[in-house]
């Protein structure tokens, strides 16, 4: 039987046919044919590289070894897809406005552009995405030798077929990952073979389960018995496993840098997730539908020992059904392949985007004379990246030796890929994340990553024993798997618990503590309201000289047609005549979007700045930063309305305590006041009463004459008291006023003959009759009081010779007025604001008066309703004294 | 809804008995048809769904379409 050289015929004729289909494929994308390319189904199949051959052989190792635990595996992606409006949809959207061409430039750009982010996340993917490769080496390896060991002849040799096997596929990447450079025209060539692959994998597994359940077991109910009467008959599930596989798979869907490829940056069409969210959990769900049915028939046929990784071959095998064995055999290819392709396809990209044009663009810079096509740099960066990928994938699988160390390392890359995690899906759905925050998780994550898991599994080699069972330098809580003393759990839970919630710890806290530049803040705008505007960030603004430049560069990185192309077609839509377009921001951006398909955003942004020099901030980016201001401003405002208000109330209180602090200081002047006013007559009245009483022998006329004195000077306390008596009842409110009606003739004439009765000098009063025709309802006692005080003091105070008061009465405005005013000299200016206040008296006491009567007038006309002002200018001391006319309607 | 739903769906095997605690625990046939029937669940939820989220997205776009046009 000479199944070793069919065998390689067959893999062989398969991968001919697979180098056909992409060719084939990429032929009829180039002449815009074959709709069905970018169909859905094409989308969902291509996502079926998640499943490698680790999954295809490893699935049934695991069931045999711990039950159903491999379906986890399955799991987290379906959670994540069936989910894929609340999350994938959005990834997919953000990678396609910003054009996106890894999971590394996804990450850089949204933390504003970084490419140290990018860097590092480029060193975690490939330190884990190695290890991965080295992986499917070794699946396909062990499946030769199954057949080896069948083979009599004995030619196989296993070092020279995974170098083989190794370049071959190095070659099929290079060939159609890196023939076109823009990520906007995808790889259809690519895509097409993965998806044939993943039929043939699941045909090939479907057929092994099927040929097993009916053929070997006979039928679906003797099956299910034969399972529960295996060895893994019983539920055995670690909870603690089986949460952390779920969560980590559903992870690693997202963050692995082949399925990121996959699923953003060669997806043509967002509505194919819609299909793809069932369908590819449908796909998942076949994939493991007769997993463990293999692995119980496996276990119960094969001799105890035999690996169960290869379960899948050898049951077909053992059964004498070659061409089964082959088929699967193809399958597990299949798997291997199509992952390691990608995988090698999407380091290459993010190595060459990140690590080699950033270097190159650098030493460009020192040199003066632009040499070179940076298309061709581009290029063959990524075949030489590729060819570095698969190189280290063999070595690393040369120097561990291949066997169970390889097993439990997919899940330990998922770990690693995992971290991250935090940065993208805070990038995502948080504003505040900054680069500083990413930065940080990132590290914290990685760190704990090597330190807790990726070390201690490699052996006693890189760690001794005692640092694992000790910790380091003797400290207990630093131990590897026990880290702060958390023991008894599996070292997978136990790391991605620490590694994963200290990741986020730090990318949050570092993030609330550091401030993003703006850049970031636009691009965390553009991804976090992807689905509000869809423009990509950054406008720049530039000058026509500047036009030629950018189509050299152009030219370099897309090469010359194409580049010259999109410069005419941006000139027509310009409608500028010539084929140099005006730099405007819009043409501008759709350049660096063009350039970032092939170059990565960080580096495209950073070649049209070199050329361009400075960015400008479009309108748009500003609203979107806005949006995120407008909350800060409302609430700001809300901040500033109640701060106005408080310094409203604030001068309100202050307000009212300088009144009270000045009624305060009125209260002890007036009393000072009023002390003063009673002891002056007091005074007097002592001084005579005592000359009275000690003095012998006066004359009757002496006598009578301070008799008359103290007399006086009683009556004048006498008055001064009422007076007090009289301003305290008004300006405590509580006068009862008395109201009459009357005309306003009868309460002057009234006023006048009192005032003027027994006066010494004459005043002469003139009036207008006419006028003085009002009737008044209002208190006519009080009021006759105002005028009488009025007139007594121009009798008083007026000193012209010929004293001459003048009393006239209007209507103005509604009120009631009237005027006294006299031919004297008046108030002196500064004493004017001064007349009503009480004890203010101009000038000398001539006539003795106590300086209450202008301020119980005062008072009187404001219980009254009007009030009584002096009036500058008149020529002499003039008085107004208004009154609503209301009183007079209220008299009618 | 739908991830929560799946993810209680996924957690619930975890509270079954354990075949090391409870000397005999569920049987896998079992274990495995729940498992299979309650994915073959979600997946069909999750193609509703795509129907519904094709209706809205259509909507959508014949909103976004019946704006007038800006140059």
């Amino acid at each position: 039987m000479a199944t070793m050289n069919i065998l390689i015929l067959v893999c062989l004729g398969y991968v001919v046919l697979l180098f056909g289909v992409a060719f084939a494929a990429d032929r009829m994308a180039a002449a815009g044919r074959g709709r069905w390319l970018r169909s859905p189904l094409i989308y969902t199949l291509s996502l079926s590289i998640y499943c490698t051959a680790w999954t295809f052989y490893g699935a049934v190792g695991s069931a045999a070894r711990s039950g159903l635990e491999f379906v986890t595996i399955y799991l987290g992606p379906t959670l994540v897809m069936i989910s894929w409006w609340w999350g994938l949809r959005k990834l997919v959207r953000v990678g396609r406005s910003q054009r996106v061409t890894s999971i590394a430039d996804l990450i850089s750009s949204r933390y504003g552009k970084s490419n140290t982010l990018a860097i590092c996340v480029t060193i975690l993917a490939v330190l884990g995405g190695t290890p991965y490769i080295a992986l499917q080496l070794q699946s396909i390896t062990l499946s030769f030798s199954i057949f080896a060991e069948a083979d009599p002849s004995g030619l196989y040799r296993e070092g020279a077929s995974v170098f083989w096997v190794a370049a071959g596929l190095a070659v099929f990447a290079i060939l159609f990952g890196t023939r076109n450079l823009d990520a906007n025209e995808r790889h259809h060539g690519v895509v097409t073979a993965i998806a044939l692959e993943s039929v043939v994998k699941l045909f090939a597994l479907l057929a092994v389960g099927i040929f097993v359940v009916w053929g070997i077991a006979g039928g679906v109910t003797p099956m299910m018995e034969r399972i529960d009467a295996s060895e893994i008959g019983r539920w055995n599930v670690d909870a603690g496993r089986w949460m952390t596989i779920t969560f980590l798979s559903a992870a690693a869907f997202v963050c692995l840098p082949r399925m990121f490829q996959v699923m953003v940056v060669e997806n043509d069409d967002e509505a194919h997730l819609r299909t793809a969210a069932w369908a590819f959990p449908l796909y998942l769900l076949l994939m493991s539908l007769f997993v463990v049915p293999i692995a119980v028939v496996g276990l119960d046929l094969l001799p105890a020992g035999s690996n169960p990784d290869l379960f899948v071959l050898t049951v077909p095998l053992s059964q004498g059904n070659d061409w089964l064995a082959m088929l699967s055999f193809i399958g597990g290819f299949s798997s291997a392949t199509s992952m390691v392709i990608v995988t090698a396809m999407a380091l290459s990209t993010m190595v060459s985007n990140h690590v080699v044009m950033p270097i190159w663009l650098n030493t460009r810079e020192r040199r003066s004379s632009i040499s070179g096509d940076v298309r061709n740099v581009v290029l063959m960066a990524r075949r030489i990246s590729i060819a570095a990928i698969m190189a280290l994938g063999f070595f690393y699988y040369r120097l561990s030796g291949g066997g169970a160390a390889l097993a439990s390392i997919g899940l330990v890359a998922f770990a690693g890929i995992s971290q991250i995690l935090p940065a993208l899906v805070g990038g995502l759905f948080w504003r505040g994340a900054t680069r500083t925050g990413a930065l940080v998780g990132l590290s914290v994550g990685f760190g704990l990553w090597v330190y807790t898991l990726l070390l201690p599994g490699m052996g006693g080699g890189i760690m001794s024993a005692s640092v694992i069972e000790n910790g380091p330098f003797g400290m207990g809580w630093l131990r590897p798997q026990a880290l702060f003393g958390l023991e008894g759990l599996d070292p997978m839970t136990h790391t991605v618990l620490w590694s994963l919630s200290l990741n986020a710890l730090a990318f949050c806290v570092a993030s609330l503590l550091s401030f993003p530049s703006p850049l970031e803040r636009l691009q965390g705008a553009q991804f976090v309201n992807v689905f509000d505007h869809s423009v990509a960030p950054g406008g720049w603004t530039g000058s026509v000289a500047q036009s030629e430049d950018l189509m050299i560069m152009t030219q370099r990185i897309l090469g010359a047609a194409p580049a010259q192309e999109f410069f005419q077609a941006e000139a027509e839509r310009q409608g500028v005549r010539g084929r140099l377009p005006e730099p405007t921001p819009g043409f501008l951006e759709r350049l660096e979007r063009e350039l970032s398909g092939s170059v990565g955003a960080a580096t495209a942004h950073a070649m049209i700045g070199q050329i361009v020099g400075g960015s400008s901030v479009s309108v748009e980016d500003l609203l979107a930063v806005a949006d995120e201001s407008a909350q800060l401003l409302e609430y700001s405002s809300q901040l500033e309305a109640k701060s106005a208000e408080l310094t409203r109330t604030a001068r309100k209180l202050r307000e009212a305590n300088e009144k009270l602090t000045q009624i305060s200081m009125q209260k002890d002047a007036f009393l000072g006041q009023v002390s003063h006013e009673l002891r002056t007559p007091m005074t007097s009245i002592r001084a005579f009463s005592e000359i009275m009483r000690d003095t012998d022998g006066l004359s009757a006329d002496e006598t009578r004459r301070y008799a008359t004195i103290i007399h006086d000077e009683a009556l004048r306390l006498t008055r001064l008291l009422d007076d007090l008596l009289d301003l305290s009842v008004l300006e405590n409110g509580q006068v009862n006023l008395n109201m009459g009606e009357a005309s306003l003739r009868t309460v002057l004439d009234r006023a006048v003959s009192t005032a003027l009765a027994g006066a010494e000098r004459r005043l002469k009063v003139r009036r207008s009759l006419p006028s003085e025709r009002v009737a008044l309802h209002t208190d006519l006692d009080r009021l006759g009081q105002v005028f009488i005080n009025l007139i007594s003091n121009a009798q008083k105070y007026c000193d012209a010779a010929e004293p001459t008061l003048t009393i006239s009465a209007h209507d103005v405005g509604g009120q009631l007025v009237i005027d006294f005013v006299d031919n004297g000299s008046g108030v002196p200016a500064d004493a004017q604001s001064m007349v009503f206040e009480k004890f203010a008296r101009v000038g000398f006491d001539k006539a003795g008066g106590a300086g209450l009567g202008l301020a119980i007038c005062r008072e009187i006309m404001q219980r009254l309703g009007g009030e009584i002002v002096y009036l500058p200018g008149q020529g002499g001391a003039a008085f107004r004294v208004s009154l609503p006319l209301a009183h007079r309607q209220a008299a009618q | 809804m739908l991830p929560f739903l799946g993810a209680a769906l996924v957690v619930i095997p975890l509270l079954w008995p354990r075949a090391d605690v409870a000397g005999l625990g569920m049987p896998l046939s079992s274990a495995m048809l729940y498992i299979f029937i309650s994915w073959a669940g979600m997946i069909g939820v999750s193609f509703l769904f795509g129907l519904a989220a094709r209706r809205m997205v259509a909507r959508e776009d014949a909103s976004t379409e019946a704006a007038p046009w800006r140059p």
